[in-house]
């Protein structure tokens, strides 16, 4: 019983790790830019496409170099994100709120259909990749390792996010931008460029998971809105502009799905939109939020 | 397996005779079943030339996924429908004096068939329809076939309620593919056929009415021929999931027998991708009843555990029944791969059959009548019409519109000739005894009149 | 602008007699196919009259409004089936009972959030109804949906006729008229007292709280309106389409309510009809033409935000200013000069 309960935290913390990359980036955006972008899980299933496409086209010996596919998958699709930035995004900053979403849902309606044009309806599953690190025992059960360099991955990841928001100059600014932008602007803070960065980082996070995690569940065309709605859930759960309450609030939904899956299977679905709920009746900001 | 397990598992000779299964080895006979021998289907020749025919196409409606997820199992049908068309129209067409048109719209969600439907009905005014396979879209279709008079034959759409429910006494509607009771009836025979003894069941299904279904029928013949068993696990992945992960952590861990799933498309090649790596298949049966129903050459590849129970909804895998033996499945097969490069899966057998069921039955009702038949002279000429198929002999019951063949399903396995995951050792479940007779639910007849086998 | 007296009174009702007529003769110059989607587009219309109203003069975005037209469609579909209840005035009371009820549950839920967390809030509430819808199959039927009967209209059933014509020559009529009804309600709001405090919370929470105005009761109050016209839309929706799925709670029907609404123009009240029925017709021409229709879609959803904010009856509106009939299009005719802050904010390219 126990390896069963551990393993489950495994799959959890695999699964949740990949939510919080993509939802960190949402919430980063939000809190600095003030801006929703409703396009984010697009930006982690064009990655997921990219590195489909590239590891079912090429054929990298050894192996092992093949995982830096990924990596590239999420450079051209932090390439998307900059002219998507400079292009769309900088005419609408200082516009409301409701432009942006707008402006946003619009894109995903156009993003949906590029992607078909562009890679096919068929989804693209390289599965080469992830069979090819073997499965290890782990609890006296089969695990793919795959999954395992996945979860050092995203946790590498977090880690470096982390050091550039409180360890870095330029996280000092961001920081700065993101709880008051016109005194920032006043201290000489370059706003334009923090958000650039900003965005073009958060796109580079969503594209690094969408990339490592394609292997595992395939790019099909609704991965974009079900880690969308995933995002959305867990800033509710997390609170706007809070990085650990990303983090956290990640890990309780992918725990609770987990678990949901393994003792209430009938309620897997409804189990995360309960949760958001009670969290909001109790504290409407979130558990970490206040920005 | 000693003799106390002998008493308490169900007796397979017992089973057998009762099923009256025959396997691969009598190919021919099983494909023509109980109901037909070769000397009842006429073949009906060309009418004269003196028939009063118009020379003008028939316009025949068609829809079905295009694009979208359910295209991987839909798109086919609208190839083999093409196969059909172009076969007929070589010949001139219906008749040899009309050729077919075929109108093709893309299924989608209720809303956008409908209209699309309604559109070809109202504004192309076509003369017949063919086609679907949700059966949200079938249910909601089918009172409107009805109302607007059309001539509609279901390929797909498979759901118990279009006929039980929705349209009991259809008279402008028909179906192809066999309801979804049968495929699943028939997954969970083939499964104790296979494997007797088993005790512990596990569930992984969609999370919709199609899921559901599966698990009810499933448990439901269960009941009827297992002496004692347990449902250690089900579990409820949505439709187009894409993390089985932790389903499949859970099942291992609830440690089943058998493994039923009619997770299908796209998602069975997910699930079935991630479970290798959790060594799933090593300690687990597994009784798919959709493993093998996409296209041959894009389903599950030779990582693809052998011995595991194959299904395509208990309606065709292309290999059977033989080419050697059955010319029509040879023609139809070559004549498939060489026009679209792939081998045809039941989607693809059902649109064809389909469309030679109205032909067939437009020939019929046009030496009845001496000239271009009415639209209740062929429904006339379809009820009750038996026709040779690449899968067998199809016959459609006057009753309820349903077109009614035996079930088959295979055992995975890797051959030399094929670079995919094949079904083998094809068996044969004749018809009556996994669908209803007319004028009961499905459901109904199997709780209330199948016998316990122990 | 506003030398126009009394003389051009008669010309505005000669106008709106006109109209009138020809809305009423319309299932008689058309065929009845293209009736039955202009149908649709009515009724998508009034679903978005329910979301404009709360965003319009509320400042709310709901990006979940999908939810209570589900909830609307499915209490006709489950209640006709379930207990066999056909009158549709029954049936759309029921509408409307269980909107309100939806929209009093998630409005408190919302209400208590602005702007984006609103907006966001809504839309995972609106997902829950469809999982929802989904999950409880055997009431439901999940994906296949539920089938919708005809229903009787005043105690009729029109069975002799078939139901395109029905659609086409009776239940067009009906729509009308709950339509006309509606927008005057709405118009009515709007003008009112409360009105203007919904439009005050919307400029200025703060001062608005300040002088008195109960923000979150209001909020609530508007909300619960919204919802149910938004629901009353579903009911005449079952009705029409015979067959209710899932697919009507989902957030892309939310987002094309909103494209609705952007399409013809928040300013007007005229403006979510016209949006629905161009996009009615819309969808099923582009849809025969292209599969890309979501590439397209966006695409106009873009360009709207851009180039014609206002949206298109502001085109015509700007049109027809220039040769001075533009009453007939705006039925609000003095609020441009009244408030002209909304004017502003109705502006989607300008703060």
């Amino acid at each position: 019983m126990l390896t069963e309960a551990l393993l489950i935290l495994l799959n959890s913390l695999f699964y949740a790790l990949v939510i919080f990359a993509v939802s960190s980036g949402f919430n980063l955006i939000f809190g600095v830019m003030k801006i929703v972008n409703l396009a984010h899980g697009h930006f982690y299933s064009l990655a997921a496409f990219i590195s489909a496409f590239l590891l079912l086209n090429t054929k990298i010996e050894p192996i092992y170099l093949a995982f830096l596919l990924p990596f590239l998958a999420a450079l051209i699709t932090s390439l998307v994100g900059l002219a998507f930035e400079v292009g769309l995004l900088r005419p609408i900053y200082r516009k409301p709120y409701y432009l942006q979403i707008l402006l946003t849902l619009g894109v995903i309606y156009i993003f949906n259909d590029l992607f078909c044009i562009i890679f096919g309806r068929a989804p693209l599953q390289p599965t080469e990749i992830c069979k090819a690190p073997g499965s290890i025992i782990i609890f006296n059960q089969l695990y793919p390792l795959y999954n395992l360099i996945v979860i050092g991955v995203s946790f590498t990841i977090g880690v470096i996010l982390w050091l550039l928001l409180y360890k870095t100059k330029f996280g000092i600014a961001l920081r700065a931008v993101s709880l008051d932008t016109e005194i920032s602007l006043a201290l000489g803070i370059d706003i334009k460029k923090i958000y650039t960065l900003t965005f073009v980082i958060s796109v580079a996070l969503a594209g690094i998971a969408g990339g490592f995690i394609v292997p595992v569940i395939a790019a099909s065309l609704g991965i974009a809105e079900e880690m969308l709605i995933l995002s959305l859930i867990v800033t509710i759960i997390g609170g706007m502009g809070s990085l650990k309450g990303a983090l956290i609030s990640s890990l309780i939904v992918s725990i609770f799905r987990s678990f949901a899956i393994f003792a209430f299977p009938e309620f897997e679905l409804l189990v995360i939109y309960l949760v958001a709920t009670i969290v909001l009746l109790i504290r409407p900001v979130g558990l970490f939020g206040g920005g | 397996m000693g003799m106390t397990e002998k008493s308490k598992s169900i007796d397979r000779r017992e089973f057998l005779k009762w099923l009256g299964v025959i396997a691969t080895s009598g190919a021919v006979g099983a494909t023509l079943g109980y109901f037909a021998t070769p000397s009842k289907i006429v073949e009906v020749e060309k009418p004269p030339p003196s028939l009063k025919i118009p020379e003008t196409p028939v316009k025949i409606g068609f829809q079905t996924y295009y694009t979208g997820a359910p295209s991987i199992l839909a798109e086919p049908i609208a190839k083999g429908v093409k196969l059909a068309v172009e076969e007929i129209n070589a010949e001139g067409g219906f008749l040899g004096k009309r050729p077919i048109q075929l109108l093709e719209k893309d299924e989608g969600t209720v809303d956008d068939t409908k209209k699309g439907y309604i559109k070809l009905v109202e504004e192309d005014k076509i003369d017949y329809y063919l086609g679907l396979i949700s059966s949200s879209n079938t249910s909601a279709i089918a009172p409107i076939a009805e109302d607007l008079g059309v001539l509609t034959i279901f390929i797909g759409g498979c759901t118990n309620n279009v006929f039980e429910e929705i349209d009991k006494n259809p008279h402008f509607v028909f179906r192809i593919m066999p309801p979804d009771s049968v495929s699943h009836v028939g997954l969970a025979i083939m499964t104790v056929l296979t494997w007797p003894n088993i005790k512990k069941i596990a569930h992984l299904h969609p999370d919709y009415s199609f899921g559901h279904d599966a698990y009810m029928y499933i448990n439901a013949v269960l009941e009827k021929l297992l002496p004692d068993f347990e449902i250690v696990y089900e579990g409820w992945p949505p439709f187009q999931a894409t993390d089985f992960s932790s389903h499949i952590s859970s099942i291992i861990a609830a440690k089943p027998d058998v493994l039923f799933t009619v997770v299908w498309g796209n998602d069975f090649t997910l699930f079935y991708k991630q479970a290798l790596g959790y060594g799933l298949f090593n300690q687990i049966k597994v009784a798919s009843g959709y493993s093998h129903g996409i296209t041959p050459n894009k389903g599950p590849e030779k990582d693809y555990p052998e011995g595991c129970i194959a299904g395509f909804h208990g309606t065709y895998y292309f290999t059977n029944p033989p080419i050697e033996s059955w010319p029509l499945n040879k023609q139809f097969v070559t004549n498939y791969h060489n026009k679209f490069g792939e081998y045809p899966n039941y989607g693809a057998e059902s649109g064809y059959a389909g469309m030679y069921a109205l032909k067939l039955a437009i020939e019929k009702a046009a030496k009845i009548t001496g000239g271009w038949p009415d639209v209740d002279k062929v429904i006339e000429c379809l009820e009750g019409l038996q026709w040779l198929t690449p899968s067998g002999c199809r016959y459609i019951r006057p009753e309820d519109h349903q077109a009614y063949k035996n079930a088959v399903y295979g055992i995975s396995s890797n051959v030399p000739e094929y670079n995919f995951s094949v079904a083998t050792n094809i068996t044969y479940i004749p018809v009556e005894k996994i669908m209803q007779p007319p004028g009961i639910k499905a459901i109904d007849w199997i709780k209330n009149t199948w016998p316990k086998l122990y | 602008m506003k030398i126009f007296s009394l003389p051009l009174s008669s010309l505005k009702i000669f106008i709106y007699g006109v109209i009138v007529l020809f809305c009423v003769s319309l299932p008689y110059i058309l065929p009845s196919y293209y009736i039955s989607i202009l149908c649709y587009g009515l009724v998508f219309g009034i679903a978005s009259l329910g979301f404009t109203f709360l965003f319009k003069n509320v400042g709310l975005l709901s990006l979940g409004h999908a939810a209570y037209f589900a909830v609307g469609a499915y209490s006709v579909a489950l209640f006709m089936k379930y207990f066999s209840i056909h009158s549709i005035e029954l049936l759309l009371m029921i509408s409307i009972f269980s909107s309100l009820l939806l929209s009093a549950i998630y409005g408190f839920l919302c209400v208590r959030h602005t702007q984006v967390y609103f907006a966001l809030l809504s839309l995972a509430l609106a997902q829950l109804i469809w999982v929802a819808i989904n999950k409880f199959y055997f009431i439901t039927y999940g994906a296949d949906g539920i089938h919708v009967a005809r229903p009787t209209i005043f105690g009729m059933n029109f069975s002799w006729i078939g139901s395109t014509e029905f659609i086409a020559k009776v239940f067009y009529y009906y729509i009308l008229a709950i339509l006309l009804v509606l927008v005057g309600v709405t118009w009515i709001i709007i003008n009112s007292p409360f009105g203007r405090s919904l439009q005050a919370i919307r400029d200025n929470e703060v001062r608005a709280k300040f002088i008195g105005i109960k923000v979150r009761l209001y909020k609530w109050y508007a909300f619960l309106f919204s919802g149910t016209i938004t629901g009353i839309s579903g009911a005449l929706y079952a009705v029409l389409n015979n067959h209710v799925v899932p697919e009507i709670a989902n957030w892309t029907f939310s987002g094309e309510i909103i494209i609705i609404s952007l399409l013809g123009g928040l300013d007007y009240l005229i403006g979510p009809v016209a949006g629905g029925i161009i996009y009615s017709f819309m969808r099923i021409y582009i849809w025969g033409i292209t599969i890309y229709w979501k590439l397209l879609l966006g695409i106009v959803l873009l360009t709207i935000l851009f180039l014609i904010p206002g949206g298109l009856i502001s085109v015509i509106h700007k049109i027809m200013r220039a040769q001075i009939i533009f009453y007939h299009h705006s039925k609000r005719p003095n609020t441009s000069s009244l408030n002209p802050k909304r004017k502003m904010k109705s502006n989607l390219a300008t703060t």
